[in-house]
């Protein structure tokens, strides 16, 4: 009978308990460290398909973040520990619906450099994005001039003529799609 | 040196093997990668909607789960209040919460949004705060539109509107389960 050295089952033993802990790692939180300022959000509702995604908003846009986003209390009394960042985008090309005022949006999301938001990332300036945007309101029916991406899953990397989901929630959008792909799936224009 | 039967070596490997690569049941829940010290979780409701969010908490704490909610006054420590406050248009509930060395600080806050919870039912009200109280007990968003199996943790109130839960669902008693 052949037999082998205890070292190597040692390092075999260093291998599966390495395996161990790197599930550990994302299912306990003992091996997270430094500190880490988080939030977490909520959508009112659902939209899983681009043409109700599109009916629920009022443009779909290729924009051009710029730079320079601003930051402000999110709530409007502005009690709250909860930050929102403005980031003006340049519409490159309005692709359905339409948008008031000139060929800038403010774009408002919540969250800010420093305070993530899970599953959703803040506009980069300079970066190239296809987002379907709504008023954003802080009384119904009142527009502030500031827009939000609807329902927050309307919001797509772009580059060369193709879009990239960025929502990480899994709510039945694309992940991926041309612009002829996304020209076909929105209503029509009224 | 010490030695060893090749054939023990044989049965080793292929435990190890079979456990490195073997699929594992599906996990329909996400955690945050941080959780309360303790199971015993204290919270100041200062929001507007009492019965709502006492609802919720009990939800929790009736769940198959180490898990017990305390209302507490706000004079002294508690892990997390909950909140009434007007955000605007684009979402109905938020969780503000700081994570170091895998622990929830304490003085976390949930919120419920007026703008839209000011129009919403008491149920409803109460299934956003389970929502937002599984993120303060370190659960993340999870599941699919589909309804059946979806857990409290899907990312929107279409969960209660569409699906009609308002209470903790099996997939996230087993992720507060990994937890606690």
């Amino acid at each position: 009978m052949r037999r082998v050295p205890v070292a190597i089952l040692a390092g075999l033993a260093f291998v599966t308990g390495c395996a161990s802990n790197v599930r550990a790692t994302s299912d306990h939180p003992e091996h997270a460290t430094a500190a880490q300022t988080h939030i977490d959000v909520s959508q009112p509702t659902s939209y899983s398909t681009i043409k109700e995604l599109a009916a629920h908003s009022s443009a779909v846009v290729e924009v051009t973040a710029l730079p320079d986003p601003s930051e402000t209390p999110a709530d409007q009394a502005g009690t709250t520990n909860i930050p929102a960042t403005i980031t003006q985008v340049s519409v490159d090309r309005l692709l359905w619906g339409s948008v008031e005022g000139d060929n800038t949006l403010a774009i408002r999301q919540i969250g800010s450099p420093k305070v993530e938001v899970s599953n959703e990332p803040l506009l980069s300036p300079g970066t190239k994005y296809l987002v379907f945007v709504s008023p954003f309101e802080f009384t119904p029916g009142t527009p502030t001039g500031q827009w939000i991406i609807t329902n927050d899953e309307g919001l797509y990397s772009s580059a060369d003529s193709s879009y990239t989901l960025l929502d990480t929630d899994d709510l039945g959008l694309p992940g991926s799609m041309t612009s002829a792909q996304l020209l076909s799936l929105l209503p029509p224009d009224s | 040196m010490p030695t060893v039967a090749t054939s023990t070596v044989t049965a080793v490997l292929t435990l190890a093997v079979v456990g490195l690569v073997a699929p594992t049941p599906a996990m329909a829940y996400n955690v945050e990668a941080c959780a309360y010290s303790s199971a015993t979780v204290h919270y100041y409701d200062g929001s507007s909607y009492a019965t709502a969010t006492r609802d919720a908490a009990e939800a929790w704490t009736a769940t198959s789960t180490p898990i017990n909610m305390e209302s507490v006054g706000d004079s002294g420590t508690y892990q997390f209040s909950v909140v009434t406050a007007n955000f605007g248009s684009g979402h109905d509930g938020l969780t503000y919460y700081t994570c170091s060395g895998g622990y929830m600080s304490n003085f976390q806050t949930s919120y419920y949004n007026s703008f839209y919870t000011s129009g919403y039912s008491t149920t409803a009200r109460k299934q956003l705060m389970v929502h937002e109280m599984g993120h303060e007990l370190g659960l993340d968003h999870a599941g699919t539109s589909t309804c059946s199996g979806q857990p409290i943790m899907y990312p929107n109130s279409s969960r209660y509107f569409t699906c009609n839960h308002q209470n903790p669902q099996p997939d996230d008693i087993d992720g507060i389960n990994s937890l606690y």
